[in-house]
């Protein structure tokens, strides 16, 4: 009996967990969006890749809305270089410290 | 440049505006502490649209703007909170007003009690959307309550949360807050149509059904590209710091307890205006 309620604790340690885990990955979600010239741009290494790879300085892309949107594509290097750093960063973070809490909610 | 700049338009005015009239919930103690928390984290004016009662009775110092709505329509909303059921009136009528009443060019349409944590909602002032709204909810909890959330009735239109609206003055927008008036207007024939039950007047359905025809009927999306993370009125907050909210969810024989950060709506409203 002891056992179950040991593994009973367990389990319910390993929810509250991943349920913080998934609400500091939803908080870097956000944080990965990024406007530029009124559009609106969902950060990733592809797009950073493809910013850095691209030889032109002006170029249309797609955004989040479906919209060509005429891009700087410096300046959105630069925005997309941040807010990944930022986003990615900070989930590093909030990860780490939930890692190594045993209740999520000493985090 | 960015294509309003290219445009020659004059700057536009940003700004958030929320609705706060008190029932037996305190929802201007709510504004007034979202009001702090909007101006920390987005740095804009806030408006807020209030009753002659609640404003006689409330400090609104810290409002850029009070606009003032006494109408009279009323629903009543039963909450769950804390394992009772609190029935209320809930003066949530005049939202689809808000577009004549906000003194702002660019609105951000805030429930009073979807606290702002972080700046993310300030990229939606710099996008060439003329409205846009949630999809999308994420319940922190991770029991995923509002699963049956998804679709409004048996035709399955796409279902919206007028929680958190940006807009622009604007035709679009113009035209989306008259269609919400004539569906609240005209309630028992729109929930006959779309079949869904009519006794209590929700701004998410009347928002659901205006955009659904106005996007040419389901052709077009004003989707906010994230979730509106949600905490379920079945989880009581426990503590509110700069930590962020703890709150336990009463699951049967276990709680689950769990913090949270970000922005969020709080729909234990009772136990929220006992932490601010």
């Amino acid at each position: 009996m002891e056992k179950v309620e040991k593994l009973e604790k367990y389990a319910q340690a390993r929810f509250e967990h991943n349920v913080h885990k998934k609400s500091i990955r939803e908080q870097c979600e956000k944080e990965l969006y990024v406007a530029h010239n009124g559009g609106m741009f969902k950060i990733d290494q592809g797009l950073i890749a493809f910013l850095n790879a691209w030889e032109d300085d002006k170029i249309y892309m797609i955004d989040s809305y479906d919209n060509p949107i005429e891009v700087d594509r410096k300046k959105l290097l630069v925005l997309a270089k941040q807010a990944y750093q930022h986003a990615i960063n900070t989930y590093h973070t909030n990860y780490e410290q939930l890692r190594t809490t045993r209740r999520a909610t000493q985090v | 440049m960015s294509n309003l700049e290219l445009q020659g338009e004059q700057p536009k005015s940003n700004g958030v505006v929320m609705f706060a009239r008190n029932s037996k919930l305190d929802y201007m103690r709510i504004a007034q502490h979202n009001c702090k928390l909007i101006k920390e984290h987005l740095q804009l004016p806030v408006a807020v649209i209030t009753d002659t009662n609640t404003r006689d009775e409330s400090d609104t110092s810290m409002f850029d703007y009070v606009i003032m709505d006494d109408t009279e329509y009323t629903n009543t909303r039963t909450f769950y909170l804390k394992g009772k059921n609190l029935r209320t009136p809930w003066l949530n009528g005049s939202r689809s007003d808000a577009y004549d009443l906000t003194p702002f060019d660019r609105t951000l349409l805030l429930d009073a009690d979807y606290l702002i944590m972080s700046d993310n909602y300030k990229k939606l002032f710099e996008i060439n959307q003329d409205f846009c709204c949630h999809y999308d909810v994420l319940d922190v909890t991770g029991q995923n309550l509002y699963k049956t959330d998804q679709r409004l009735g048996v035709y399955s239109i796409p279902m919206v949360w007028a929680t958190a609206v940006v807009f622009n003055k604007s035709e679009v927008a113009d035209n989306v807050f008259s269609l919400m008036k004539i569906v609240k207007e005209h309630w028992e024939y729109y929930s006959a149509l779309y079949q869904f039950n009519r006794k209590m007047f929700r701004n998410d359905f009347a928002l659901s059904i205006a955009l659904h025809i106005l996007g040419g009927y389901g052709t077009e999306t004003y989707r906010i590209p994230w979730r509106l993370a949600t905490l379920t009125s079945r989880a009581e907050i426990l503590e509110y710091t700069e930590r962020g909210i703890k709150y336990v969810y009463d699951k049967g024989d276990s709680d689950y307890v769990g913090r949270i950060k970000q922005d969020i709506h709080i729909m234990d409203k009772q136990s929220l205006v006992e932490f601010i």
